[in-house]
């Protein structure tokens, strides 16, 4: 005869057994298994996966044949317990046992309830009715317990409103609810399951997966490359133990144990906007490093001005400096540097007058080879201050941006040079 | 009358002509130490200028500034000194004697001349023998020395 379930108020359960399930392995460990009822403990699963975000593992035992409720009284274990009858007032049934589990050598209590939870805590979905002074071992015993793990699973991404080529998180939380049933004579129990690992699907083609571990959450960043709806989908897959145990006439527990997994899905539609794209050329200058010629190898850094002794050749050798490198934008926000390599440089005129001579006139160079310059006259002189020449030189650079974009730029920039001479004083 | 001037003239030329030519002598004495003296300056300007082309090419590479070798420019300007004062009597040994700084640390004064410089420069200073010759006769020493300087600036 199986006594009537009634609502999920807590209050309104009359509760026979408090908290076993921290001292079941205790139990387990400590005691051999028990001769049980004719086939014995039934234990079957069932592990629902599911791609709405919700996943199910339901776990029972029934034992039709079974009846040995745990004996009152002493028994040999290293545990013993206390009863007491708790009048709560609920009309349907109006008494409350609570059962306190003790370990026998230090008198600690094993089953006292998790920190912040209402007293009394009331873990079972079984109920019985028993009175003020019957307990509930004296009662009828049910055939049947039932332990359930309800999985739920979050998906989201941020921003809201992403744009192509700018990373996008994709974040998912899995929470996981479980329910056990502590009875007198059988109890249902999933008490140890945990994530093996997740995977995302970002809906373009491309996934990732990431191991599992006690973490419930994740978050992993992707870049989509073109503006669309895409259906990112974040699958978890967990297994655990359920542990079904049944109380032998003796008090001792036999355990039975199954494993189970199960899967647990959810999409999020991410909203990619088509972003704007720009690519800005980076900001080049250009020293050079001077020798007279055939005096020797360049040792200077990049000089943005120099002397020259007067009718002499001088090579230059070119010494670009990177002010800034290129940089892609999207939508206006940065989104990665490029990589830029002078190619190539000339000469490209002067200002106030032209070398004497050039070497080799305006055409390209290679960027390790020098350009000769002479002057055979002195420095301009305007309002009684001499005036550094200003020599222009080209640059071709080529600049790779992270998008795999090419581009092939000619810059300019100036050298100023004054020209030295000897002069006797009078 | 006319027989007493004859006389006269002849009494002229005769005590006359050896002071003229005498003092005719001193003059070109003098004139050939002032042409002496302009050489000697005129060499030692050729010598600055040569000795103030010639950079130190090692600083030039590595800062890209012009200033004088003070190994090289010293050895320069003493060979154009000696090349242009071959002829004259000591102007080698005037040369090899000659006393030449070069200044790069500017700015600085000229040691021999104390003029400011500020650019690198040479700044030279030759002492030249010179023989008095007829001079002695009007009491000047055997051998007269002609003492010149001259400096060369690297100039913009």
């Amino acid at each position: 005869m199986t006594p009537p379930l009634r609502g999920r108020d807590a209050i309104q359960r009359l509760l026979v057994i408090a908290s076993l399930l921290a001292t079941l392995p205790l139990l387990g460990a400590g005691a051999a298994p028990a001769a049980t009822g004719a086939g014995g403990p039934q234990v079957s699963i069932a592990a629902v996966s599911g791609d709405q975000g919700h996943a199910f593992v339901y776990a029972q035992v029934t034992d039709t044949l079974g009846a040995h409720p745990a004996p009152p009284g002493s028994s040999p274990t290293a545990y013993y317990s206390r009863w007491e009858a708790v009048p709560v007032g609920a009309p349907g049934c109006p008494w409350l046992w609570l059962v306190y589990v003790y370990d026998r050598a230090t008198n600690r209590q094993l089953n006292a309830p998790p920190p912040g939870l209402p007293t009394p805590y009331l873990p079972s979905t079984t109920f019985f009715c028993p009175g003020p002074r019957v307990s509930p071992v004296a009662g009828l015993q049910l055939a049947i317990a039932q332990a359930r793990l309800d999985l739920d699973l979050v998906v989201g991404s941020s921003p809201v409103r992403p744009q192509a080529g700018s990373p996008v998180s994709i974040s998912a939380r899995l929470d996981g609810s479980v329910a056990n049933d502590l009875g007198l004579l059988l109890s249902m129990a999933i008490g140890d399951w945990q994530i093996d690992g997740w995977r995302i699907e970002f809906g373009d083609g491309s996934q990732a997966r990431l191991p599992g571990g006690s973490a419930r959450n994740i978050s992993t960043a992707h870049v989509y490359a073109a503006g669309a709806v895409y259906q990112a989908r974040v699958v978890a897959s967990i297994s655990g133990i359920a542990q079904a145990a049944e109380y032998g006439p003796s008090g001792y527990p036999f355990l039975v144990r199954r494993s189970f997994a199960v899967q647990v899905a959810n999409d999020r539609p991410v909203s990619v906007a088509s972003a704007s794209v720009q690519h800005v050329s980076p900001l080049i200058a250009a020293g050079v490093s001077p020798v007279i010629d055939g005096s020797g190898a360049p040792t200077s850094a990049g000089l943005r001005r120099i002397d020259v002794p007067r009718a002499e050749l001088v090579d230059l050798y070119l010494r670009p400096a990177i002010v800034r490198e290129g940089y892609r934008t999207l939508g206006g926000a940065f989104a990665g540097w490029a990589h830029s390599t002078v190619t190539g440089w000339r000469y490209a005129g002067s200002l106030g007058s032209a070398p004497d001579r050039v070497i080799p006139d305006a055409r390209w160079l290679q960027v390790e080879a020098p350009l000769g310059v002479q002057w055979d006259r002195p420095d301009l002189v305007l309002g009684g201050q001499a005036q550094d020449y200003v020599v222009r030189l080209q640059l071709r650079v080529a600049v790779r941006y992270p998008d795999g974009v090419a581009a092939d730029l000619t810059v300019t920039a100036t050298v100023g040079i004054g020209v030295r001479y000897a002069a006797q004083n009078e | 009358m006319r027989g007493g001037g004859r006389g006269q003239s002849l009494l002229y030329v005769v005590v006359l002509m050896p002071a003229l030519l005498l003092i005719l002598a001193l003059s070109v004495e003098i004139a050939l130490l002032q042409v002496t003296g302009l050489r000697l300056r005129s060499a030692l300007d050729l010598a600055s200028v040569g000795g103030a082309s010639v950079v130190d090419t090692t600083y030039y590479s590595q800062t890209g500034s012009l200033r004088l070798d003070t190994h090289r420019s010293p050895l320069a300007a003493r060979e154009i000194l000696a090349r242009n004062l071959t002829g004259l009597g000591a102007g080698r040994r005037a040369a090899l004697s000659a006393e030449i700084t070069v200044l790069n640390d500017v700015p600085g004064r000229d040691p021999y001349s104390g003029a400011l410089l500020d650019r690198p420069a040479v700044c030279i200073r030759a002492h030249l023998p010179v023989d008095a010759g007829l001079l002695r006769l009007i009491g000047a020493p055997a051998w007269l020395t002609l003492t010149r300087t001259a400096d060369a600036e690297l100039r913009a």
